[in-house]
Parts: structure tokens; sequence; C-alpha cells
């Protein structure tokens, strides 16, 4: 018979009846608010502390919330990205007759269904929708709570509050943070999710339930429903939670290995899950696992910045030195801070708090490393990334935490313990010196970032946007007309709207035609590439009544968007006349409406 | 932390009187009228309308699924961050006097059991527990001779008690346990079935929590777990199953303060207040779930005590049909018998409590009945795009079904992994993700249950033990506690 003290019992705390009472004696109710005087002190402290994070959470929120309103409205310089993703959510919802199946179709599917119930306020106020606001609004509260996510992970990881504030601070004032929070980007959600998986994980590291893992599990799911990084973040973290579960499991090797294979199943189910399952959506909605591969690869394709094409494409070696200029300019520092992460990582001392503190400081790295490995990878690999910051962005939070796990020095760790111990005025100083030195790496990131952001030939899609706001004197032509970007693509849904089209009579590709979608008053009339109708339709455009085509000329080192790759010849197509080019005061080339013959 | 006990002192207590029968019939007149109206309002609807109605019908199914896969959720997310369980530590437990001690009755009613009884008797010997505080009642149908002769035929201590229960319809586990109950001389009962192996320090652990604890929490509720785990595949999700009921959902629910359906064995009460509820209800086939409704009616408060009992997990399907098909027809007649006045046990319980016993007790047996409806839905639509299908899933009802389907039963596949892992047996987890197979079961148990609600409602469907055979069972090792989707351990 097995001794049965010997069950394992759940991790989690349990409410441990107090050995204080006597037959006669009345006894609190263990069971109820913490006894006669409420409730326990952790829940006190917790629910002491969970309102004021809250408002700082929400607060900083407000913050990108402003900067992006500041930035489309005050300067009418609406970000595309912020665009895109509302059109994407926009479409489905008024466009396609109510049918979301299009919103799984490619990347970004979250950032995007998360504004489905936001934009139903477009009934009421249509800037909230024209304008990106609604994007906006999604990425400003990702973002804060990506920021609240780290604070936190520092906390997980040791790190007291003087220090996880001003290193939560260095992370949500990056410049690159805050264009990502404050334009709709598809990174806030990422980010959020990813630091999300970070903190959890941590906190398994160090010695917390399976559950922490599944936690961490979940939160890697929904950071494979904005963008591909997850799944990067998502191998790497498996691997690092199996070795770790092998070595921390007792018994022979068999029964080690079932153990690091269950903890690397409860960690990367979701997310093989949501993946699975989304592409599946996807296939079904695009029409074809062909067609959803191809968004896959090439979602976001926009761009068009002229005189910042040539030379580049995929397979180029100028993409991958591009993502190295781009990280080195977001975080200088980067690379010596992650090395001495490492190696702090690896040298803890035996005691099994930091030795678990070290493996946190591991896996943390693990995770945003893989996530920022593949974001890149794919960015170098697939048509537009290297275009923009949003890819290596990773490197942000990779080097914020790795220099939070500096200073988390092993006296930090013995706090943490409840053994406070005296250390001598040298120690103490070179700990201040180091921390300085920490300190003023990450700071100098702020305005390096900002600067990149500024910087054509490193963030061209960001210095575009940028450059007409923060330096009109040396902005070029095609930057000072960015605030006027859409005004062709207003003026072309108001001309559509005019001729009132049926249903499902103008084929464009949303990717690039977004502006217009969204300006016009009856989306149903469009047809975008994410219905699977939408490849019908363009093979034979006469017989389904479709009666317009949009496109913009090809701009030659980019993949042509979808119209343009089913009508390879516009101007010699006999199906298609030239009927209207709208007027063009943007930076982008003109929209041409062919008539259907 | 555990919500304080709800203050009801106003709440009007349901009469004793006829507890013990209140299951005799399977609908009052009230339901009986209700469900022919249905029933017409139904056949009318589809003799005129026929795609309204039936659209009507999965939207409403899809609102209740959906609602119950919300309250999983909840359950899950209170009982992961604290399952609020009762722990009472081994040096606490033995700290107590021997005469300090209540006593204690072990109620164990067997039929047909010889096989079983003897491991019962010895892991009974083991309660570290005083003999002079000990009362056994071992509960032995009158015909039932083969067991009588197992329980003779080994040594016979002097807590041990043989009651023959005389013959009389139903012939059930909770009539028995009632005459167990009206002998009884302990200050504390409780009941082990007789392939039950309880930790011998559970008596005392629960002595001391009901000393403890206020005089509103009348009954403790152990853990239960198998000691045949490895056995095969059935055998390893139930376990799993196990696991997920007692480390999760009956947590779940105790932190919520709703009404928690016990499991049939190792729950302690304190007799007082049993008696007073007026004990089990002999023709419910699932008497401790419908005593966790009527204790928490009375305003008695149910918490989960951290020892654990081994069980034998079924290993035959037939056999495992045969029990689940009782706990599905036991959860119906449960829902049934508290849903008579549903103002007044609206009233009784707060709404809240309310619709959290309908979705838990009700939703249980029905959804599983229900699955395999939509599962041929499913399956229709993305095989052979049959056109009536889509027709019945207009947008909204749509996105909802879809709800139910992706994350609903990717959510259920999850937390039988996350209970899996919980077991400290990593080698359960990769079978959990079969665990598909297991709803299959469960439906046909669900099915089975519902046609027996009909014909033979108090009919107690025997299972059978020492199927796991004794060598296997006593060597393998014990899991944790964790838990199950329907049910609990009346075996």
């Amino acid at each position: 018979m097995p001794t049965l003290d010997a069950i394992r019992l759940p991790d989690a705390p349990n409410t441990a009846i107090p050995d204080t009472a006597t037959p006669n004696t009345t006894i609190p109710d263990p069971t109820g608010p913490a006894g006669a005087s409420g409730r326990r002190p952790q829940d006190q402290a917790r629910r002491a502390t969970v309102p004021t994070f809250a408002h700082a959470v929400l607060a900083l929120a407000a913050g990108y919330l402003a900067v992006g309103g500041w930035l489309g409205w005050g300067w009418d310089s609406v970000p595309p990205e912020a665009l895109r993703l509302t059109a994407r959510a926009y479409f489905p919802l008024f466009g396609a007759g109510g049918a979301l199946g299009p919103l799984a179709v490619g990347w970004d599917v979250l950032p995007t269904a998360a504004q489905v119930p936001l934009l139903p306020l477009a009934w009421l106020w249509r800037p909230f929708a024209t304008t990106g606001i609604s994007a906006v609004v999604v990425s400003a509260l990702f973002m804060a709570g990506a920021a609240g996510q780290l604070y936190r992970t520092a906390g997980a990881l040791g790190a007291r509050r003087r220090v996880a504030v001003p290193m939560a601070a260095l992370f949500a004032l990056h410049p690159a943070v805050v264009y990502a929070g404050a334009t709709g980007s598809a990174q806030a959600a990422s980010l959020f999710f990813l630091l999300l998986a970070t903190h959890q994980l941590v906190r398994w590291y160090r010695g917390g339930s399976s559950n922490r893992l599944a936690a961490a599990g979940l939160a890697l799911a929904g950071a494979g429903l904005c963008g591909p990084s997850a799944l990067g973040a998502g191998v790497a973290t498996a691997a690092a939670v199996a070795i770790v579960a092998y070595r921390r499991a007792g018994g022979p090797a068999r029964a080690r290995r079932e153990t690091a294979r269950a903890d690397m199943l409860v960690i990367a189910l979701p997310l093989l899950f949501v993946t699975a399952i989304r592409i599946l959506i996807g296939a079904v909605a695009a029409g074809s696992w062909a067609r959803e591969l191809a968004f896959e690869v090439n979602s976001g394709l926009l761009p068009a910045v002229p005189g910042e094409l040539s030379g580049s494409g995929t397979g180029s070696v100028r993409p991958v030195v591009r993502l190295a200029v781009q990280s080195a300019v977001l975080e200088p520092f980067a690379v010596v801070t992650l090395i001495g992460a490492v190696l702090a990582g690896c040298r803890r001392d035996t005691s099994t708090l930091a030795a678990e503190t070290g493996r946190g400081v591991l896996g943390a790295l693990a995770l945003l490393g893989g996530g920022y490995a593949l974001a890149v990878v794919v960015a170098a690999l697939t048509t537009g990334g290297a275009w923009s910051l949003g890819p290596t962005l990773l490197v942000v939070p990779l080097t914020v935490l790795a220099a939070t796990a500096l200073t988390t020095t092993r006296s930090t760790a013995s706090d943490l313990a409840g053994s406070r111990r005296r250390v001598s005025g040298w120690s103490a100083a070179r700990r201040y010196r180091r921390d300085a030195a920490i300190a003023v790496m990450l700071l100098a990131a702020l305005p390096i970032g900002a600067a990149g952001l500024l910087a054509r030939g490193i963030a061209p899609t960001e210095a575009q946007a940028l450059r007409a706001v923060f330096r009109p004197g040396a902005a070029t032509d095609s930057e000072a007309a960015f605030p006027d970007r859409y005004d062709q693509d207003r003026a072309l849904a108001r001309w559509l709207d005019a001729q009132h089209l049926p249903a499902h009579s103008v084929l464009v590709d949303t990717a690039t035609g977004f502006a217009v979608v969204l300006s016009s008053h009856h989306p149903r009339q469009f047809v975008a590439p994410a219905e699977a109708r939408f490849d019908v339709l363009a093979a034979d455009p006469a017989r389904y009544r479709v009666r317009f085509v949009l496109a913009r000329p090809r701009v030659a080192a980019l993949p042509a968007d979808r119209v343009n790759r089913a009508f390879p010849d516009l101007v010699g197509d006999p199906r298609l006349s030239l009927v209207r080019v709208a007027a063009n005061p943007g930076d982008l080339p003109a929209w041409r409406v062919y008539g259907v013959r | 932390m555990i919500p304080a006990p709800r203050s009801r002192p106003d709440a009007p207590a349901p009469p004793p009187i006829g507890a013990q029968t209140a299951a005799r019939r399977t609908l009052s007149n009230g339901q009986r009228v209700l469900l022919a109206g249905i029933g017409v309002l139904f056949v009318g609807g589809c003799a005129l309308a026929p795609a309204p109605t039936l659209v009507s019908l999965v939207a409403l199914l899809s609102i209740v699924y959906i609602a119950a896969f919300a309250e999983r959720l909840v359950l899950l997310h209170k009982a992961v961050r604290d399952p609020g369980l009762i722990t009472i530590s081994p040096a606490d437990a033995r700290a107590v006097p021997d005469d300090d001690l209540p006593i204690y009755t072990v109620l164990v009613p067997a039929y047909r059991e010889p096989e079983v009884l003897a491991q019962l008797l010895a892991s009974i010997a083991r309660l570290e527990y005083p003999a002079d505080r000990l009362e056994v009642l071992l509960l032995l149908e009158e015909d039932d001779e083969e067991t009588l002769a197992a329980a003779g035929a080994g040594p016979s201590p002097a807590y041990l008690r043989v009651v023959r229960v005389p013959y009389s319809e139903p012939r059930t586990k909770p009539k028995a346990c009632n005459i167990g109950l009206g002998l009884a001389r302990g200050d504390l009962i409780t009941i082990f079935d007789a392939e039950d192996r309880p930790e011998p320090l559970q008596l005392r652990r629960a002595a001391l929590a009901f000393r403890r604890l206020p005089a509103t929490v009348a009954c403790l509720q152990a853990k239960l777990a198998f000691f045949n785990h490895e056995q095969n595949l059935l055998t390893r999700w139930f376990t799993t199953e196990y696991a997920m009921w007692f480390e999760q959902m009956l947590p779940g629910l105790v932190r919520q303060d709703a009404p928690v359906p016990l499991g049939g064995t190792s729950n302690h009460f304190r007799t007082d207040v049993l008696r007073a509820l007026d004990g089990w209800d002999a023709f419910n086939v699932t008497e401790d779930a419908d005593l966790g409704v009527r204790l928490y009616r009375r305003g008695y408060r149910t918490l989960i005590l951290d020892s654990v009992t081994l069980e034998e997990a079924n290993s035959d399907a037939i056999n495992w049909l045969k029990q689940r098909s009782r706990w599905y027809k036991g959860y119906l007649q449960t829902w049934l018998v508290h849903s008579r006045q549903p103002l007044r046990r609206c009233r009784e319980m707060g709404p809240a409590a309310y619709l959290r016993f309908n979705l838990f007790v009700g939703g249980t047996p029905m959804l599983a009945i229900l699955n395999p409806v939509f599962w041929a839905l499913t399956l229709m639509w993305f095989v052979g795009r049959v056109g009536f299908v889509r027709t019945l899933f207009p947008t909204g009802v749509l996105y909802i079904s879809l709800v139910c389907l992706v994350a609903g039963n990717f959510t259920f596949v999850y937390i039988n992994v996350l209970a899996a892992r919980a077991t400290g047996l990593p080698g359960l987890v990769s079978r959990s993700l079969l665990s598909v197979g297991y709803w299959v079961l469960m439906s046909l148990a669900a099915g089975k249950a519902l046609v027996q609600l009909i014909i033979a409602p108090s009919f107690w469907e025997k299972t059978a033990h020492g199927l796991g055979s004794g060598a296997s069972a006593a060597a393998v090792e014990p899991v944790s506690a964790n838990p199950l989707e329907a049910s609990h351990a009346n075996a």
C-alpha cells in the first residue's frame, strides 16, 4: 500500500486552518474573508496595489492615445498601419455582410478582431474608423499593458520597485514603443502577449505550478494571433521549458523525458492550436490553402515610398543589414546587455532562489529572443518588413529585461529569500556604478531611437510619416505630401459612392486600398482579396457584373498587389478600359480606375 | 480565499418531510405541463414555420453552451488562483488526544462485493483513529450472503457491525445509508465504498477540521483518486477526469459559494445536520449530488478536505457506461427535483447560485446528450456542405457556435491536459489529448441515462469492482486527486 502522505498536493495556496482553536473557543471562520479582521494580508496588499497599477496602465494608454490623436488630427499624419488594421476589421463587418471569416486571413487577427466591438461607434462618429482611431485605441491599450507586464516581469525577476518602475518607464517611453502604441500598430498587441507570457514563464521558472506554464502558453497563443514572432518565441520557449523540466524532474531518464514532454505540451499546445485553427479558418474564408498561404507571407503589402525601393527585395542581403542597423539604433547597447544578462543568468550562485531567478532570466530572454529572431527572419525573407522598425521592436523589451536581470544582484535574490545581508561600501559603490552604467545605456537608446525613427535609410515608413511633423524644413516633397496621402482615396471613395453601385462590383486590394474602403459609405460595393470570391470575379469580371477595378501602377521592386497580379497587363487588357485617374496630392502613386467592358 | 458563507437566516427551509422520496416522481405536475407545453410549441412551430423554429432552438442551445463554457472557465479561474482546500497537517491531526476525538461512524454500503471487502476492511483497520471511538456499519442487503460470508471470514474488530438491510424497493445505496444513519452513534459520519482506500489520517483530519470550522460547515468532501490509473486508456482518462473534478471544478464551486454536488464516498457530515435533513433521497441514483444541493439550500456549506481516498477506476467500457449513465441519470433527477419550484429555489439560493446550479447539475448531462447532435451537424457541413445546416446557423448564431466549437472544445481538452499534469503523472498528459474519444463515451452514457430516466428512473445499475485485479491495483502508485466532467464516485 503506498504511503498516502506522500501524495503530491496542489501547488496553489490552500486555506490552512489556524491551530489556535480549542473546543471552547469561538473560532473565526477561516473560510470567510480571513477571519474576524477581514481579508488576508496578501489579499489586502494585492487589492491595494491593483488600482495603482491599473491607473498607471490606463494613464499610459491615454498618453499613447493622445500622441496618436495629435499625429492624426493635429498633423493629419494618419498612420497607414492604423488604417490598414481598421479596414481589415471594418470591411468584414460592414462590407462583406457580417462575414467575419476574412478576419482570420493572414496575420494580425487579434489586433484586428479587437476592433470589431469598437467599430459600431463609427455609426455615431465616422472619423473613429476613417482616421484609424479605433486601431490606435487598441494599440494604446495593448502597449500600456505591455509596459505593465514588463514591470511585473521585472518584479518576478527580483527587481525591487525602484528598479522595476524605471525599467518599465524606459520601455514605455522608448520612441519606437511610443510610435507603435500611438499609431495602431499590431506590434503593440504582439508585445503585450509576449511580455505576459514572459511574466508567467518567469514565475514558473521560479518554482510556480504548471498553471503558470499554462498561463504562459495561453499568452503565447494570444501572441500567435498577432504576428509571426510568437512562433519563434514558442519554439524557443518550448525548448527551454523542456530542458528545465528535464533537469528539475527526479527519477530515471524515462520519467524525466515524460515530464519534459508534458511541460512542453502544456506550453506549446495553445499556440499550436490557435495557429492551426487560424490557418484553417483563413483557408476556408480565402477559398484555398494556397491563397491563405499567400496572405501569410505577404499580408501587409503597402509601401511604396518612392526612392527607397531599389536594390531590396526578397532574398537580398540588404534587408538583413537594414534589420541589424535598425536593431542597433533601437537599442545601441543591446548586445552588451544581453551577453551580460546571459552570463549573469548562468552564474547565479547555488542557492535555490537565485538559481531559479537565473533560470527565469534565461527563460525570459529565450522567449523574447526567439520571437525577435523569427520576426527578423520573416522580415528579411518576405517583402515589406525591412521598411519599418516594427519587426525589430522586440529588441527593446529584450534589452530592458536583460538590463533588469543585470541589476538584480545576488543580494537582491537574498532579500527575496528574506535573508537581507549587509554589503560592504565597496560592493555597494560597484553596484551603483554598474546600475548607473546600465541606466545610461538604456537612456541613450531614447534619443538614438528617436533619431532612427526620422532616418529615411533606417526606418523608411516611420520617417515618411514623421519627418513632415518633426523636421518640416528637411522633409522631401514626398514626405511633405504625406499628410495628403489619403486625400485621393477619399475623393475616389466619394466618386464611387456617387455611382450607387451594387454589392461586389469593385475589385480592390484592401492591403493597399484600405483608405478607399474606410472612406466609402457603401463598403459592400467592394470585393477584397481575402474573400474567396475575389479570384472568381477577377477571372471573369464582366460575367459577375464587376463594374470597376482599382489599381495603382506597379512599383517594380515589390511584388504586385493582388489586383495587379490578377490583371498583369491592366493597360492592355481588352476586358478593361481606363476611366479615371485620381487627382494625387499625396505621396503615393495615383489610383487608376478601370471600367469593365 | 473562500467566500464568506451567505447569510440566509430568512431563507425558507425546504420541508424535510419527503426528502427521502423526492425523486420518486421524476416530474412534478407542473413540470409535466411545462414539458408538454414546450413539446406542443415545438411540434407546432416545426409544422408551421420549421426554419425559424429550428433556428431559434439552435440559438437557444448555443447560448446555453456558451453559458456553460463561461461557467467552467470561471470555475477553473477561481480554482487555479486559490482552490481553498481545507488543509490539516499530519502533525496537527495526530496531535489531538484520542479522548478528545468524537465518535465517528463509517457507513459501508456494499452489495455482492465479496472480492473487495477484505481490502476495504484492511484499509479501515489502517485508519489512525481510536478503535473505541470508531463505529463501522457494514450495510448488506439481506440476500447478499456472499458478502456476508466474506465479512465473516476475516477478523472481526469490535468497531465493525454488520447491518442487514431488509428487502424493500428501491434497492439503492441511499436507502441502505438511511438505515445506517438511523443506527449511527457517531457525532460525525462518513461513507466509504467497498473498494475505497481512504488515507489513514482522513478521519482525524475531518474531525479536527469540523472542530475548527463554524457549525455552518456541515460537510467536508475528501478528494478522490484512482490507484489503477495505468491499467488502460479508459482508466487514464478517468483519472484525468477525476483530477479535473476534485482539483478544479469542486474547489471552483466552493470558491463561488455555489451548491456542491458531492462525491458518493468520503464525504464527512455532522450527523445531527444530516438527520435534520432527513438523510439521503432513496430514489435518487446520485443521492450525494442531491444531498449537496439540499445542504446548500438549508444554508450549510460544503468544503473540500485535502485528503485523498483512492478508488478503483472503471477499466471496462461497458461497466463504465453503466456507471456513468447512472451518474448522469442521477444528475438529471437532482436537477428536476430542485427545479420543481424554480422561483422559490431562486429565492433560496440566490439568482447567481441557482443559475450555476442549473448550468452545472443540469448542464452537465444535458450538454453530453446534445453534443452528438452538434457534432453531426458540424460533420455534415464540413464533409457534405449540407445546405440546411447553413440555414440553421445564421450569422450571429454561427459565431456563437464557432466559439463553442473552437474555443470550447479546445478549452476542455486543455483543462484535461492541465489536470493530468497536476496529478504529478506526466505520462497522463499525452493521453489527455485524446479525451475527445472520452467525450463520445460520455455522450453514449448520457443518451442511455435519458432513456433510463424515462423507463427506470430509480434503477440502480450496479458497478462491478475488482476489474483492476488485486495485484495491479496494489502495485501501482497513487495519484493525487483531480477531476472529472460529470460525476463523483458513488460506485
